[in-house]
């Protein structure tokens, strides 16, 4: 009986340690590495990327290509992208807190290559039982901008734009630079 | 106090199991087969998977942002006689060309490491008969070349975006070493 009573505890220490670093660990240490590909940019604000770090964060990137973010803080309320791209294929992708994509455009579903995608704040449950509706559920309807919600307080915005020549970068990056990420009127 | 001695030990092998069978799923997550790509893995299954989320933490644990739906992600490390790829061997990738809005062909140590070298659809020179052939070597080859690692074992990635088509992926035939 005693030594049924151990392994099942070591088996439940192994699954909450399992599981522990499985969800917790990975997260970690992509903070820690995004913190340090955008050293010194502030949160709420579009940066285009340096070319040489570029690779290893988004799938395929290469050096020629242009990839920007916005690093979202939703805390102080609804943020707002307004992007400005190429005319070209390029991918708009936003990852929650974890780090799981929850939203993602290309050129051909948007139909334009300068837009705004507004951000919220995803609902709980909670939330959507007991909560009245507010000044955001009225503005998606009324809203000629793309919507977003993010599960959690922070997100992370990407623009990824292929560049098939890299003598072409310069003049894309000049336009993408154009992209203002904020809070209304930022 | 048999008992009492007893008791960290089987803690910390609990612990110590449970790290381990964590780290090795995250490893091996992300190797489905590819459908029609043999020699390939794509880290989505065909049909949606529990296991799929230790693909996805693997990539944050990588520093990599987990692509979107619409993006296919294979990788290779073998050539088609089940050898390693090798730097110091040249390696011929020949098949169909890729249909898709994009995609890329990189070579990379492991999959942690940005990329070598890539090879884009903007780039890259398709066969009057729409097919794709690729060099991989450490010198300059004509028509498409992706440079590979300067030494070690290497493998390659491919990434395709919004496939117009079912993706079919190129064998690879080692030139000699």
């Amino acid at each position: 009986m005693g030594r049924v009573f151990w392994v099942i505890t070591s088996a439940l220490i192994g699954l909450a340690i399992h599981i522990s670093y499985v969800l917790f660990a990975p997260g970690v240490s992509f903070e820690r590495k995004l913190a340090s590909i955008t050293q010194g940019q502030q949160d709420n604000d579009f940066a285009v990327l340096d070319p040489a770090v570029q690779g290893g964060l988004v799938q395929g990137a290469s050096p020629a290509d242009v990839v920007g973010l916005c690093k979202l803080n939703l805390s102080s309320g609804k943020l707002f992208l307004n992007a400005d791209l190429p005319s070209t294929y390029w991918t708009l992708t936003v990852y929650d807190s974890t780090g799981q994509p929850v939203y993602a455009l290309t050129d051909a579903q948007s139909g334009a290559h300068q837009f705004t995608v507004d951000f919220s704040h995803a609902k709980s449950f909670l939330e959507q039982l007991f909560g009245n509706g507010d000044q955001e559920d009225q503005l998606v309807g009324d809203n000629l901008v793309w919507h977003a919600e993010v599960a959690g307080q922070r997100g992370l915005a990407v623009i990824w734009v292929p560049v098939s020549d890299p003598l072409l970068r310069p003049g894309v990056v000049a336009l993408v630079e154009k992209t203002k990420c904020g809070p209304a009127g930022a | 106090m048999r008992n009492l001695t007893f008791a960290p030990i089987i803690v910390i092998v609990g612990a110590v199991l449970g790290l381990l069978t964590a780290i090795h799923q995250m490893n091996v997550a992300g190797l489905y087969a590819a459908p029609a790509s043999p020699g390939w893995s794509s880290w989505q299954p065909e049909q949606p998977s529990f296991w799929q989320i230790y693909a996805t933490q693997r990539f944050l644990d990588d520093g990599a942002l987990p692509p979107a739906k619409s993006v296919q992600l294979y990788t290779r490390a073998l050539d088609d006689d089940g050898n390693q790829l090798r730097t110091e061997c040249d390696y011929s990738l020949s098949g169909p060309a890729i249909k898709s809005r994009w995609w890329t062909v990189a070579t990379a140590i492991d999959t942690a490491t940005p990329p070598t070298d890539v090879l884009t659809a903007g780039s890259a020179l398709v066969n009057q008969d729409n097919t794709l052939d690729v060099n991989l070597s450490r010198q300059p080859q004509g028509g498409n070349w992706v440079k590979v690692p300067a030494n070690g074992n290497y493998l390659l990635r491919v990434v395709v975006n919004d496939a117009t088509d079912p993706v079919q992926l190129p064998g690879i035939k080692k030139l000699g070493c």
